[in-house]
């Protein structure tokens, strides 16, 4: 997978999981403001991204940090670089 | 309909705490659970007149003022239980059973410092260290530490070290690595999945105090049992919730039981196993991203019990617990990857003053997976071959306890025992779980609030395992109802 497929397969989870729409969802847009997800929504999100990727986010890891689908996008990236 | 306040969903620990607290500020409360009776599991059961505990062997943090002494204190249950400490001088004696090395874990910082020091008088400093940052984890728990505030903020864990990595830290030696950690059996977690903190607040508690209750878990669920009934709390047992209404707007209706009977209310607490929420509320409650975690969160191990009777009491187990470790890994111990001769074993005594008595348990981690051929068979209507197969494991897990435990030969005559079929239909977690949810570093348990107005959460697999663990649980989501400053403050009074 290509990074832009990449971005674009989190972007289809996203849609189908969350319920959101693709205008919705650019690059800048920040989790909490802008797609109303909240703390409880990043944890499902943990689950969807480790299935659909096949890697594992544990704990003690940057995934807390993220604020905007960028950092999202950006951190999955990372992550499958590591597989 | 009948209308309630707050339908309760399970009627163990957590559920009758949760019911009890809200009942104590005045609200109508219902609690539905499955089974004929609430807390099947620590309430134990009788064999030949003699008393066995399922679910409530020894329990932390019950000395006076400690945390669970608080909590009881709070929920008026202190003065229906008569408490029985474990030997100080050692409530847990661990033995490797390669070098015959014994060793009895003290209760108290103090104690138990100088005592590992003697033992291991080269790891000073990693002795120091270890038990600095349990007493550490505990202070900073508002949960242990009434003088913190309580919220649900302080339900996430900041701290993110694993044991295992704690461990390496600080020691390489093995043997005291064993010993800071092997409270792993009380959790059913490995010490590489395990965060730091969750250890620490279990083993933690143990090392504050150890006791039982004088007539075991079953005095408690009485205990339980005579306040719910004195605060007007109904209980429908032999009764499921069926389904959960839930309005468009996301908001709790009401709940039918199995029964066909409804029952009107806002608010709907969840303390059953958190996989069973799917099926009971409709498809349009929660994201598809919800369900899915749900449905692939993970349980801690089952086991394998032995319950025996002793005419006398049994020197070794009076006031303690013995744990027989073989070597190996507790990886390996937890996953059901060793054979009965590489397994762990523990070992604990209660003496039943009504037959005079003394029981012995032992228990042994087994995984569930050969088990579930049979999932689909009935408490009491069992298939043959799986009589069968359970008598198979039970006499060759007894031959393993009297290979190990020879004391108990001559006095001791196992007249029961528990598979995790067993252990699936008393504690209701779908494999057998003694503890349900893992808390491990992979995995994310769910919260106790959700996206559904008026449903909540509680239970071991919210905050953290055993008694204790659910007790905590039970007030933080009550907390999140009635206010956490107001409870805490409560609580404040006993502390």
């Amino acid at each position: 997978m290509t990074d832009p497929e990449v971005i674009q397969h989190v972007n289809d989870l996203l849609a189908e999981e969350f319920e959101l729409t693709f205008d919705q969802m650019r690059p800048e847009a920040l989790f909490k403001e802008d797609l109303e997800l909240d703390s409880l929504d990043a944890v499902d999100m943990v689950i969807i991204l480790e299935q659909a990727f096949k890697f594992k986010i544990k704990k003690n890891e940057a995934f807390k940090r993220i604020r905007s689908l960028n950092d999202l996008h950006k951190f999955v990236l990372e992550k499958k670089k590591e597989l | 309909m009948p209308y309630y306040d707050h339908v309760v969903v399970g009627g163990g620990v957590a559920g009758m705490t949760v019911a009890m607290i809200l009942a104590m500020k005045g609200s109508q409360v219902t609690i539905i659970e499955s089974f004929p009776f609430l807390s099947p599991t620590v309430r134990g059961f009788r064999r030949k007149g003699v008393l066995f505990d399922t679910g409530l062997h020894y329990v932390g943090g019950l000395g006076d003022g400690h945390p669970l002494d608080v909590y009881f204190k709070h929920l008026g249950i202190s003065d229906l239980i008569q408490k029985k400490a474990y030997n100080p001088n050692g409530f847990d004696r661990f033995i490797f059973e390669e070098t015959e090395a014994s060793y009895d874990i003290p209760c108290g910082f103090n104690k138990l410092t100088s005592r590992f020091t003697n033992w291991f008088p080269n790891e000073g400093k990693a002795i120091e260290r270890y038990f600095t940052a349990i007493q550490q984890a505990l202070d900073a728990s508002p949960f242990l530490n009434f003088s913190m505030d309580f919220d649900l903020e302080s339900a996430i864990h900041n701290d993110t070290t694993t044991l295992e990595d704690f461990l390496a830290c600080i020691t390489e030696n093995e043997e005291l690595k064993t010993l800071l950690c092997y409270q792993n059996l009380l959790y059913g977690v490995p010490p590489a999945e395990v965060l730091l903190i969750t250890h620490a607040l279990v083993a933690g508690s143990y090392y504050m105090s150890a006791h039982t209750v004088e007539g075991g878990g079953n005095a408690l669920v009485k205990a339980y049992e005579k306040r719910l009934k004195k605060l007007g709390v109904d209980c429908f047992c032999g009764n499921r919730v069926e389904s959960i209404q839930i309005s468009d707007t996301r908001e709790v209706e009401g709940v039918t039981l199995s029964t066909g009977k409804k029952l009107s209310t806002r608010s709907c607490i969840w303390t059953a196993h958190p996989h069973g929420l799917i099926k009971a509320t409709p498809d349009s409650a929660f994201r598809p991203a919800f369900k899915k975690r749900l449905a692939t969160l993970e349980d801690t191990t089952s086991a394998l019990m032995l319950f025996g009777i002793s005419e006398h009491p049994i020197s070794s187990l009076n006031g303690r617990n013995i744990f027989l470790w073989p070597g190996g890994s507790f990886d390996d111990n937890l996953n059901g990857r060793s054979d009965q001769g590489e397994s762990i074993i523990y070992l604990s005594s209660a003496y039943d003053k009504k037959s005079k008595k003394t029981a012995i348990t032992a228990i042994m981690p087994q995984p569930y997976g050969p088990y579930a051929q049979w999932k689909d068979s009935e408490r009491s209507k069992r298939p043959t071959d799986y009589i069968e197969y359970k008598k198979t494991a039970l006499e060759k897990f007894k031959q393993e306890v009297f290979r190990r435990a020879p004391e108990l030969q001559e006095s001791v005559e196992f007249v029961d025992g528990a598979t995790p079929l067993t252990l699936r239909d008393y504690c209701a977690t779908p494999t057998g779980s003694l503890y349900g949810l893992q808390h491990s570093v992979s995995q994310f348990n769910p919260a106790p609030i959700t996206k559904v107005t008026g449903l909540t959460l509680a239970g071991q697999g919210i905050v953290a395992p055993g008694i204790l663990g659910a007790i905590i649980s039970a007030y933080l989501t009550c907390g999140i109802l009635v206010g956490h400053d107001h409870l805490h403050k409560e609580l404040r009074q006993y502390a």
